[in-house]
């Protein structure tokens, strides 16, 4: 999805090169087709409290940028506040339950279980319990990233490459032994991919959190006062800036994955 | 080295050894009342179709698999399960080296595990590399490898911490004919300098007769020996040999055992 450099690729042959610019430059053609139909869509008719022109949004953004970064700001700290969260308790809850028998059979099936509720109906509950400051979001923001974090470690731990432990039971290895030099290792493509989609989603639990939060800071409460005036240009602004801190942090997770998983064949592996 | 040297003193002892595997409606019997010696020293082969067993007398030698109770096994005459760690090295038919790890780091494993990682054994990561011929890959990875630089890796792991007994199981299936008679060459030149009693798995009769000096033949369903061969030719054995009178009929006389009584498609390679 980068097009940083193809550092980490191998030389791909020239035709593949050839239908990727081929590919690049019909999707820029598609871009520029739809911009142009939406920027004519006033001549249709269209009102722009509806469907504001690209132009519009633009000239809104110039308008109102340094409030823009203040709330992009502040749903940024909330969703990698929430995302740390998530992965502070998320991973050693997954430890946990690998580890010990108890766990596995009290707590993981209500991590299973809770999953299943849809977290933004939790988001008024808290709101009673935290208030309307930060603290809500980041919470509402962990809980939505926490479940795939602890659901793959899991799976990504009880993984732990079946015939490595071999080795490692002929050499009479101890369980710690097994752990730190085994499981952990074994579990990190695993946890790469919960972390990757869990980026994305702790950003929405942080907007979701600003919707119900009934505070007058963020990306979320920015976007609900534009509606409450029917400022739509406002609003694409917010929908573009939410989009653009959802890829940072997608980012952010990928940059550091390629890092921590050089020796992995495929560096990024995904699983359902 | 005559293999007959029974007895209270044999290094490895195994009597009336059966392992079995539940399966939902059936029990299988991997291995039904096995028994043999292995001397000091002596290099064994084991030989014998698919599912035969082969495989699971290493796994229990090396505690991966549990035998049943009335199974009795003894190394060096003390019961298998008090044997200290570190006796026994394991190489395995795929290489199984840690992706995350250097070579280096990979073979210097068993010394973590076993609390032995000092100074004078990580000297020994380096000889072994060397004798291994992997010196200038100390600092790769696994994924940097082709598969004998790989395999003679794991062989370089499995004899770091400088175990008394070795066990191979096909450790060179994988690999193509000249490397593979490379890499058999270089084992026997190894077992000379070391003297490592040393119990291989393999599905190879000329790679059975080239190593061992006895060669127990095995037979599946359920998995026991059929019959043990002593493997009487002079070391150090040279590739001339494989076409001279004596080492023919010592493979002639392993293939036949291997038939005997079996279905052809059972014994086919």
């Amino acid at each position: 999805m980068t097009s940083g450099g193809g550092g980490g690729r191998t030389a791909a042959p020239r035709r593949r090169v050839g239908a990727r610019a081929r590919t690049r430059l019909e999707l820029l053609a598609t871009t520029v087709a739809v911009l142009s139909l939406w920027e004519a869509s006033p001549l249709m008719g269209m009102q722009d409290f509806i469907l504001p022109p690209p132009h519009q949004i633009v000239r809104k953004f110039l308008a109102i940028y340094p409030s823009v970064f203040y709330h992009s700001w502040i749903t940024l700290v909330e969703s990698v506040l929430g995302f740390a969260l998530a992965f502070l308790g998320g991973f050693p809850l997954a430890i946990g339950i690998v580890h010990w028998r108890f766990m596995e059979k009290t707590v993981y099936p209500y991590v299973v279980a809770v999953r299943l509720i849809p977290v933004i109906s939790i988001a008024p509950l808290m709101v009673i319990w935290f208030g309307i400051g930060m603290t809500p979001k980041v919470v509402v923001s962990a809980l939505v990233a926490f479940f795939p974090i602890v659901v793959n470690s899991v799976v990504g731990l009880r993984s732990g490459a079946v015939e490595a432990l071999k080795l490692m039971r002929s050499l009479k290895a101890t369980p710690g032994q097994i752990f730190w030099k085994i499981r952990l290792y074994a579990s990190l493509p695993y946890l790469f991919s919960a972390l990757r989609v869990s980026a994305t989603l702790a950003v929405i639990g942080a907007i979701v959190g600003e919707f119900v939060g009934g505070s007058d800071k963020g990306l979320g409460a920015m976007m609900l006062q534009a509606q409450a005036f029917l400022y739509t240009d406002t609003l694409f602004v917010g929908v573009v800036f939410s989009a653009i801190l959802g890829l940072l942090l997608f980012g952010a997770v990928a940059l550091v994955e390629r890092r921590v998983l050089f020796w992995h064949e495929s560096v990024s592996t995904d699983n359902p | 080295m005559a293999a007959g040297s029974n007895g209270d003193h044999s290094f490895i002892d195994v009597a009336g050894l059966t392992v079995e595997f539940p399966l939902e409606d059936h029990v299988v019997h991997a291995l039904d009342r096995v028994s043999f010696t292995v001397a000091e020293n002596e290099f064994v082969a084991l030989i014998g179709p698919s599912g035969c067993g082969k495989t699971t007398i290493l796994n229990v030698l090396a505690g991966v698999v549990p035998p049943t109770a009335a199974s009795r096994l003894t190394l060096r005459g003390q019961a298998l399960e008090a044997v200290p760690r570190g006796t026994v090295g394991y190489v395995f038919q795929d290489p199984i080296l840690l992706p995350w790890r250097t070579i280096e780091d990979n073979v210097r494993l068993p010394l973590e595990v076993l609390g032995m990682d000092t100074p004078d054994h990580r000297r020994r990561v380096g000889e072994l590399l060397a004798l291994v011929g992997l010196t200038g890959f100390a600092r790769g990875y696994p994924k940097q490898l082709s598969g004998g630089m790989k395999q003679r890796a794991g062989i370089a792991r499995g004899l770091v911490f400088d175990p008394s007994l070795l066990l191979m199981d096909e450790p060179f299936a994988a690999l193509d004919e000249i490397t593979r008679t490379g890499l058999n060459t270089w084992l026997q030149d190894l077992w000379l300098k070391t003297r490592k009693t040393v119990m291989l798995v393999t599905h190879n009769v000329l790679e059975a007769v080239f190593l061992a000096d006895k060669v127990i033949v095995m037979a599946s369903n359920p998995g026991r020996i059929k019959e043990v061969l002593a493997v009487n030719l002079p070391r150090p054995r040279t590739l001339e040999m494989f076409s001279s009178p004596a080492f023919v009929e010592e493979a002639a006389l392993i293939r036949e055992s291997l038939h005997r009584d079996a279905g052809a498609a059972e014994v086919l390679p």
